[in-house]
């Protein structure tokens, strides 16, 4: 390299260090530029919604933001009301403000509100409620223009409100709800809270925006009726919702009031359940129409906002599961079911039961209704009823036509199995059933429970009563932002008193208590008594289930003496009388009570005492059984010692159940439920124990003698282990469990026999043995020889493998000769091909050499 | 004068006509003794106090006796339906009925149900299509109306006609698109009639299941050699043999010659609509469109959104 190259090389670098260097000074624009650039792209996706304190960004960088929202936010410069943050029901926001005196302390003793007292003038409230509703009071406080700046509008209703209620002392809140006006403002606030200033700034930059809020924010009948009659979530969307439907209907239409009940219950429940806006407007415009043509039944134009939620909320199509709530279904469902209400229920039976049509493809195939889409003009319920189906179609097809009529209904799951929900009269009845484990489909508090749609009833029947109680939370949810702790928890408490029925008040009061006075254990018994006396007389699985989902994890921990909280955990079954409206899964709760045992010992102690309660009633004595063998089933092997007293207690406590001829129909039912829970455990021994126990007690319920059978060599190696069958079990056949016992003995007993690809059959025997041969003997004669049963034999109950084909068929008898095969096995099965169901069961009977 | 003699005669007519006699009144038992088999009872069943598509119907049908000119020579009678009946209009439907219940099949109202004397339901108008008008209407009934007497027609001669003759004309009565009264059809249960009311078409899915295409095709054109099946039963035959091609890969010409004769057994039916759209899908592989498919959701299946855990607490 020569001396002239590094002398070129040593400039070359000195410039480029140089430029790097100077370059912003002599060209900033540029580099400004580029920055704004890259702060475009990294603001575009923020969306503000969840933000307080983000109108600081620069709007002008958004460039979805519609020009009047543009507009609106310059407004608000830094002097400007503070955005309001949404609050979703499941949290508690509270406002930058100071906490009151006298308001900071949540003292640990009870606060003596003088509820009684309270009570009484909040009754009369419900008075005067239903005396303004009459009146529909209105107000134009806050015209259209003002919408474009809901913040503003917020921080003066705010303003308003504190004024009014002082303190917010019992006699100050009473005196602020009675008036219209107050309840009015209230209303406006609350919707501004749960829907936050920027969706509603947002919705008033729509089109004739500004206008729908101002013709919702004056009257306090449609306020009422939005936010207080069912769940509110995503109410941003839903009022967005509403203004979509309001610029599209001609003017004043939505002052009628069935055409308004349409439009907002429709736009809440598309919001709620997420659905698209763009399928809104054909919804909407189907009961609109059919209204105002006179098409639907005349009972729809009585129905409260909540019962209409079912009818205009009716499940949208979902991919590959009909459109069964797209317009032109229910166009169809309209015109060619119309039926007075009582006969919705059982129109099922217009549809032919049909698991293959009669090219022989199966219902659940795409080929099934394939074809015939086109000529009915792809409508799911018409299809239906051309080609047939089983119980989804079924099902579907009775509810949607009642829905299509403008009549609450909803599609229900069961085990394997779909049914209905139908209001007749007044009266909620399960259609197309077979099991009493329901599951709604359409639900108000995310809890598909039956009792939960009998609560709903209950609770939005009683309007007035449950509008006080609503708005009243309304109050603490106001008062809890204001950091008004003490006012908020007995405003809480005085809503939930005032209805005891009132499911999401009692979940967001416990949520809160937890939040600001986890520790008064006074508050927590006093919600605890609220719920046994109020939801606890009637509502019996949704009481349990409040105690156990919100209640026992704030109470239990402050009670020292575990004996009383055991009373406590009992009491809840003394209590209930019966199952309540429909018969429910008790494990959920007593998992939730055993769970707040700290040791074994308390454990030992819980589960003697509710086998003392319950193994004495009736209905829970079975159930309970159930749980505690599965309970035991899950508690490992390494704390056998607790694994074997638990098993002994409850073995003690089933024999005790009696076994007079008075009592032998409930001991057989519970014993019949504890069995089939063994079976499902896959536990020979508790399978044994149970199944000799009932042969004890309940002798005659069982066969003298079988059917004579012509074994193989060996000894019956089956007759101590236990057996299982694929199909689900109905309540009979549930009571009636301890037959599947006697299946395995030499008199035979009965269980239901159904094959469908890898389910059929199965024994798990006490031992593992050589086998020698199986002879299954039917409850019938098997007329039907087409497909073959076949034998398959584990040693692990999960690999599977296949020793006898072709079953021998000979009357009542299968039999497989298993000599030449000399396979050891624990866990025998017996399949057959295809997917019908086949006669019962009477005897199964694996022959072999024990090893 | 003259402007009286129209109105004499509409009188008269109306006073010695039985046909037109304001027969609404009269309880669905009586008009029973009063059908016979030239003169069937035409029920008018219309929603009561809940539905006012019945009572724009009822007043232009029943009120203004418009519907009497399509249902002359019958016997007509009202019968209202009562949404969550009080007293009064439980006594109303029970006087109505006179201790008879209605057939089934009545699945929509208002309807005009064609009965026969023996209360069997022949023939309906009820489909929203066919209610529209009181045009459409009366001329979907006297249609109904017309197969009836055309029916109880060869019913009769097949009843005076001995062997093939009499088998003859029972199919052709059994052949007119109404429901064939039940006790003709038990009393010829020996005959090719009797073959009629016991095909299974879901047992034939079944037979055809274990049999080569071959097999099942001769199986197929001897079960339709025997004769005395309908229109539709034949129609299902041919869809269960076709089901059973496609699911052994049969070629799209032996597909489409199935269908195609499917279609040709009754070209207006469900069955060739059907027939129809398997050509399309089967034969011609139109692709479907996705968002149309409907399935039956399993709920046997641990997946599908009702599982027999899935009745358990879930969160919102």
């Amino acid at each position: 390299m020569t001396p002239r190259c590094i002398r070129l090389l040593v400039a070359i670098l000195l410039f480029s260090v140089v430029g790097f260097f100077s370059f912003p000074m002599v060209f900033p624009v540029y580099m400004e530029r580029a920055v704004v650039k890259e702060d475009k792209v990294k603001h575009k996706p923020i969306r503000r919604n969840h933000v307080v304190d983000d109108w600081a960004t620069d709007d002008s960088l958004t460039k979805e933001e519609p020009a009047d929202a543009e507009e609106a936010s310059t407004d608000k410069g830094d002097e400007g009301p503070a955005r309001v943050a949404k609050y979703d029901e499941d949290s508690f926001h509270e406002d930058n403000v100071e906490i009151r005196k006298g308001q900071e302390k949540v003292s640990a003793a009870r606060q003596h509100i003088h509820v009684s007292g309270a009570l009484a003038k909040l009754r009369n409230l419900e008075t005067s409620f239903e005396k303004d509703e009459a009146k529909n009071f209105t107000n134009d406080d806050f015209p259209a223009e003002s919408w474009s700046n809901s913040s503003a509008i917020h921080q003066s209703l705010q303003e308003r409100i504190l004024a009014e209620i002082g303190n917010a002392g019992e006699d100050e809140l009473l005196k602020f709800m009675s008036k219209p006006a107050n309840r009015l403002d209230l209303a406006r606030l609350t919707l501004i809270r749960k829907c936050g200033s920027d969706a509603v700034d947002a919705v008033a930059a729509m089109p004739k925006g500004k206008e729908f809020l101002a013709a919702l924010t004056r009257d306090l009948n449609w306020m009422t009726n939005l936010l207080y009659t069912g769940p509110t979530q995503q109410m941003g969307k839903a009022l967005e919702n509403m203004a979509l439907i309001y610029a599209k209907v001609p003017e004043g239409e939505l002052n009628h009031p069935v055409v308004r009940r349409i439009a907002t219950t429709a736009s809440q429940e598309f919001a709620r359940e997420r659905w698209n806006s763009e399928d809104l407007l054909p919804r909407f415009d189907y009961y609109y129409s059919s209204y105002k043509d006179g098409l639907l039944n005349k009972k729809f134009e009585t129905l409260d906002y909540w019962e209409t939620r079912f009818v205009t909320g009716c499940k949208q199509p979902q991919r590959m599961a009909g459109n069964w709530g797209e317009p032109r279904n229910l166009r169809w469902l309209r015109d060619n079911v119309r039926l007075p209400e009582e006969r919705y229920f059982g129109s099922e039976g217009q549809l032919a039961y049909r698991l293959r049509n009669v090219a022989g493809d199966s219902v659940f195939s795409e080929e099934y209704l394939a074809p015939i889409l086109s000529y009915t003009n792809f409508t799911t319920a018409y299809a239906y009823r051309c080609i047939g189906g089983v119980c989804g179609a079924l099902s579907h097809y009775a509810t949607f036509s009642a829905l299509a009529a403008g009549l609450p209904a909803s599609t229900c799951g069961e085990p394997g199995h779909c049914s209905y929900a139908m209001r007749v009269n007044g009266e909620w009845r399960a259609g197309n059933a077979i099991y009493w484990q329901r599951n709604l489909h359409k639900t108000f508090w995310g809890e598909g429970a039956w009792d939960f749609l009998i609560l709903t009833q209950n609770l939005y029947s009683d309007r007035f009563k449950t509008s006080v109680s609503d708005q009243f939370m309304a109050m603490g949810d106001f008062l809890s932002s204001q950091r008004m702790n003490r006012s908020a928890l007995d405003t809480y408490e005085l809503a939930v008193r005032h209805q005891p029925l009132n499911w999401p008040a009692m979940k967001r009061y416990a949520a809160y208590l937890r939040k600001v006075a986890s520790d008064d254990l006074a508050r927590w018994e006093s919600l605890h008594d609220a719920v046994m006396d109020g939801m606890g007389k009637e509502h019996h699985h949704a009481a349990a289930t409040m105690l156990s989902k919100y209640i026992y994890p704030g109470l239990a921990p402050l009670v020292e003496n575990n004996q009383t909280l055991n009373r406590k955990f009992s009491g809840l079954f003394k209590h209930f009388k019966n199952w309540g409206s429909n018969r429910w899964d008790i494990a959920p709760v007593l998992n939730a009570q055993i769970a707040t045992c700290r040791s074994d010992a308390e454990r030992k102690v819980y589960l003697r005492e509710v086998l003392r309660v319950l193994m004495a009633h009736k209905e829970y004595a079975g159930p309970v059984l159930t749980w505690g063998l599965a309970y035991v089933a899950a508690v490992p092997e390494s704390n056998a010692k607790l694994k074997d007293e638990f098993t002994s207690m409850l073995m003690s406590a089933m024999a005790r159940k009696g076994g007079s001829r008075k009592e032998m129909d409930e001991t057989w039912a519970t014993l019949g439920e504890a069995i089939c829970m063994a079976e499902n455990n896959a536990e020979p021994r508790t399978f044994q124990a149970i199944g000799k126990l009932a042969y004890m007690k309940c002798k005659p319920k069982f066969a003298k003698k079988g059917v004579k059978v012509s074994g193989f060599p060996g000894k019956v190696v089956s007759s101590t282990g236990y057996i299982k069958t694929a199909t689900t079990l109905g309540d009979g056949q549930v009571r009636d469990g301890c037959l599947h016992w006697a299946v395995l003995q030499p008199f035979g007993g009965f269980i239901p026999g159904k094959f469908e690809g890898k389910a059929g059959l199965t024994v798990g025997m006490e031992n593992s043995a050589e086998i020698s041969g199986v002879v299954c003997v039917a409850a019938e004669k098997i007329e039907k020889k087409d497909r073959p049963f076949y034998i398959e034999i584990s040693s692990d109950n999960q690999n599977w493998y296949r020793v006898g084909e072709n079953g021998v068929i000979d009357g009542r008898f299968i039999r497989f000769d298993l000599r030449k095969a000399k396979r050891k096995a624990k866990f025998v099965r017996m399949l057959r091909e295809g997917d019908k169901y086949e006669p019962g069961i009477a005897g199964f009977y694996v022959y072999g050499k024990e090893v | 004068m003259k402007k009286l003699f129209p109105f004499i005669s509409v009188l008269l007519l109306m006073v010695c006509s039985p046909s037109l006699q304001a027969q609404g009144g009269i309880s669905y038992a009586d008009a029973l003794s009063r059908a016979n088999s030239k003169r069937p009872v035409v029920l008018f069943c219309y929603g009561a106090n809940y539905d006012k598509f019945s009572e724009k119907v009822y007043d232009e049908f029943v009120r203004k006796r418009k519907i009497m000119a399509a249902a002359r020579q019958t016997v007509f009678v009202e019968m209202p339906f009562y949404q969550n009946p009080n007293e009064r209009e439980k006594k109303d439907m029970e006087r109505r009925l006179g201790k008879k219940r209605l057939p089934g099949g009545i699945w929509s109202v208002p309807c005009l149900a064609v009965i026969d004397a023996q209360g069997n339901l022949r023939g309906i108008v009820q489909t929203a299509e066919e209610m529209k008008d009181l045009k459409t209407a009366s001329a979907a009934l006297t249609r109904v109306l017309n197969d009836y007497r055309a029916q109880e027609d060869l019913i009769q001669k097949a009843a005076k006609a001995k062997d093939e003759r009499k088998m003859d004309l029972m199919l052709q009565a059994a052949d007119i698109n109404i429901n064939m009264p039940p006790q003709e059809q038990k009393s010829s249960a020996q005959t090719a009639m009797g073959q009629r009311t016991t095909f299974d078409p879901l047992s034939l899915v079944e037979e055809l299941q274990t049999m080569a295409p071959d097999v099942a095709y001769a199986h197929i054109r001897a079960l339709m050699a025997q004769g005395g099946h309908s229109r539709a039963q034949r129609q299902e035959m041919l869809a269960a043999f076709g089901g059973h091609l496609r699911r052994n890969n049969a070629s799209p010409d032996r597909l489409r010659a199935v269908y195609t004769e499917m279609r040709n057994i009754d070209p207006g039916s469900m069955y060739a609509a059907y027939a129809e759209g398997a050509i399309a899908l089967w034969v011609e592989r139109k692709p479907l469109d996705k968002s149309t498919v409907v399935t039956e959701v399993d709920y046997t299946k641990g997946d599908s959104e009702t599982s027999s855990d899935d009745y358990s607490d879930e969160e919102e």
